[in-house]
């Protein structure tokens, strides 16, 4: 089991909107594969409520994820946003519930996610001539079912993404949506089924190592935000969220802000880093 | 069941007894019971065995155990013991010690109150312990309790106590010890966790682990959650240095050396630092009890415990977990296990070693070339071969176009 790759990667000189061109390229793929993967999974349901053509001025993606796990009888529905805007050259990120999501609210006809997580602080470079190095990393093995695309302008800690993360959990088998901004900051949200509520992460759970040495680690899984109690009153109740374990082809490196670093682990296999994150996909699989 | 928790409380405290029905013997107690089963386990190499217990002690003042953690070629003790009567606002650290040593060190007589002496350690550590016995320094009473937990399964093995103080003193310190097998490690791993109450003492938490047939010390990993975020996880194990040869040595399918799934790390500071705390789990699936004390400060750490709903009765003659007096809490904890880990890849023994690690500054020229998916980029012919061995879905030769350096793309 190896990841599908897809290389989208282009000089940044030859065209009046090489990003745009770029982002195009994400949408067939994106749509192909949330036909797949809807396809092998009918108790949940992907949806690409925006793609990265259909909002003048904007550009990206809305994504919808709904579950079969149920809040009060209703199907928990998630919602990830990662839009650009070409004018302001600003970031929109957010995750959140698709409950939080005012489809009149802003970003055009992506609408605005609230509630959640998210950040506007960080910018694509539209009007520098930086080549883009970009790659769609996905697979349809059931139950490790992913989608990532993952871009960047140069080796800057502020011009590298993982824009798009939808990807299966391995430990309850609901969808989860995720990304960075360009900035390295990480948004994620899932469901917590034992408990019956939003989980949402700003980081992977990390190993250390002795820093002369790389490690890579599995199942990447996220470090969920808890109350920061000590400034909050009332105090609220003791809470239980469940973890989510991203699909086996991801995991976290050593690295941060490397895109497309190369890892030949000692089993075999080999993985290329997604953006800012830590994150790695396995390229190659020594029993596949 | 192999596993069994188990658990005494006395209304005074008292340390510096070699009475039967004190602390020191229950301990030395449940450790010989445990020693007894482990060591009939198929195929232990790794026997236990007393050395000293409290009814060693020659001197007045001086209480402890001496435990053996055998091993074919290496055996090594630990001990424990304190130095005094200390108590209250006497307590300082290092009134009490772990030391961690080869068998081979060991001068087995009458030395060091009744306790032999060590002519080097491989760890020692301070781990001072509250006394509140009649005759302690200064003079006050609390009460106490020791908490046992053991699970004889072959292979995965532990040992753990906890010893602490319960009441209002703020200066007290707690401690648990936890002896713990993996399937990959050469003997017993060895944890110890002491948090102490008072405001800017915060906490100490070792591991020292049994690799390569010796001892090397390690830090939890993954990295336990920390600040203010209240959060507890399970499923961290430790991760020492990496090493020259053997377990933990540069590129390899390395597995990890995890503590006993019942135990949970992580931050719970508060202005109001709370100890000895029990909650329902919010899940149903148990209760979780706290095995010592919060520190004030944002930088301090617990341990807690979850005991299952259904966890097996408690060694004949011992008390139950819960029978202990705790202090119910319903409020800000938030509980996160993780999911299970896999072995970590261990990379190369130097980083930027452009053979196993690619990093983002090799991506000038030649690092390109030599780069499995940046070098399919590159246009002519033969630039796709990689440079430091078998690429990634390489099939040799170029697969880009003649013209045009980027484009158009295609799946690799």
């Amino acid at each position: 089991m190896a990841a599908t790759l897809l290389d989208l990667s282009r000089r940044g000189d030859t065209s009046a909107a090489p990003v745009a061109e770029m982002a195009a390229g994400v949408d067939g793929p994106l749509a192909s594969w949330i036909s797949a993967a809807n396809a092998q999974n009918p108790t949940q349901l992907l949806t690409l409520a925006t793609n990265s053509q259909q909002a003048d001025g904007f550009l990206g993606w809305t994504t919808r994820a709904r579950l079969s796990a149920l809040d009060n009888g209703v199907p928990v529905e998630l919602m990830s946003q990662w839009v650009l805007n070409l004018s302001t050259s600003i970031v929109t990120t957010h995750v959140g519930l698709a409950s939080g999501h005012a489809p009149a609210g802003g970003l055009a006809n992506h609408g605005l996610l609230s509630g959640g997580r998210g950040t506007t602080s960080s910018q694509v470079s539209l009007n520098r001539p930086y080549p883009l190095v970009a790659v769609i990393a996905s697979s349809l093995t059931p139950g490790q079912e992913f989608f990532a695309f993952a871009f960047a302008q140069h080796t800057f800690s502020n011009r590298q993404a993982v824009a798009l993360l939808i990807a299966k959990d391995g430990v309850s088998g609901l969808w989860h949506l995720g990304h960075t901004d360009m900035a390295g900051v990480l948004s994620a949200v899932a469901w917590s089924s034992s408990s019956a509520r939003l989980t949402l992460a700003d980081g992977f759970r990390l190993d250390s190592f002795s820093t002369t040495s790389c490690l890579l680690s599995r199942p990447a899984q996220w470090s969920w935000i808890t109350p920061s109690i000590v400034y909050q009153v009332p105090l609220p109740p003791v809470q239980w969220l469940d973890p989510v374990a991203l699909p086996q082809d991801l995991a976290i490196y050593t690295r941060t802000f490397g895109h497309l670093a190369y890892f030949k682990a000692a089993d075999g296999s080999e993985w290329l880093m997604l953006g800012a994150a830590r994150l790695m996909v396995r390229v190659l699989h020594p029993s596949s | 069941m192999t596993f069994k928790a188990s658990a005494l409380s006395w209304s005074t405290w008292n340390w510096l007894s070699a009475a039967p029905t004190d602390v020191g013997m229950r301990l030395n107690e449940a450790f010989a019971s445990f020693a007894a089963q482990v060591n009939a386990n198929p195929g232990q190499s790794n026997p236990l065995a007393i050395l000293r217990n409290h009814a060693s002690a020659t001197g007045t003042s001086r209480y402890g155990y001496v435990w053996r953690l055998g091993h074919p070629s290496a055996p090594v003790l630990l001990r424990f013991s304190n130095s005094g009567n200390r108590q209250g606002y006497n307590l300082s650290s290092s009134s009490a010690q772990f030391q961690l040593a080869l068998e081979s060190t060991y001068s087995n007589d009458s030395s060091t109150d009744g306790y032999g002496s060590f002519s080097s350690t491989l760890f020692q550590l301070n781990a001072g312990l509250t006394h509140y016995g009649p005759d302690g320094s200064p003079s006050q009473s609390w009460g106490g309790v020791l908490l046992v937990l053991m699970d004889t399964t072959p292979g995965q093995e532990f040992f753990s106590y906890t010893l602490g103080p319960t009441g209002a003193e703020i200066y007290q310190g707690n401690q648990t010890l936890v002896l713990f097998r993996t399937p990959h490690s050469s003997n017993w791993n060895v944890h110890v966790f002491l948090s102490e109450v008072y405001g800017g003492q915060g906490y100490s938490d070792n591991g020292f682990l049994a690799i390569n047939d010796s001892y090397v010390s390690g830090f939890l990993s993954p990295a336990p959650p920390s600040g203010n975020n209240q959060q507890l996880v399970r499923g961290l194990g430790f991760t020492p240095a990496v090493q020259a040869t053997g377990s933990f040595s540069a590129n390899r399918l390395q597995p990890r050396i995890q503590l006993p799934s019942c135990f949970w790390l992580g931050t719970n500071a508060h202005t109001d630092p709370r100890r000895f705390s029990r909650t329902s789990s919010p899940i149903g699936n148990g209760t979780f009890y706290q095995l010592g004390a919060a520190g004030s400060v944002s930088f301090s750490r617990d341990l807690w415990l979850l005991l299952p709903t259904g966890t097996p009765a408690a060694m004949t003659g011992w008390g139950t977990v819960g029978a202990l007096p705790w202090t119910s809490i319903s409020d800000r904890l938030s509980f996160c296990p993780l999911a299970p880990l896999e072995p970590l890849l261990l990379g190369g023994s130097a980083q930027n070693d452009f053979v196993t690690d690619w990093p983002g500054l090799a991506a000038g020229a030649p690092g390109v070339a030599q780069h499995p998916f940046f070098s399919l980029q590159l246009q002519g012919s033969g630039s796709g071969s990689g440079g430091g061995g078998s690429g990634g879905g390489e099939t040799g030769g170029s697969r880009r176009p003649s013209t045009g350096v980027l484009w158009p793309r295609g799946a690799i």
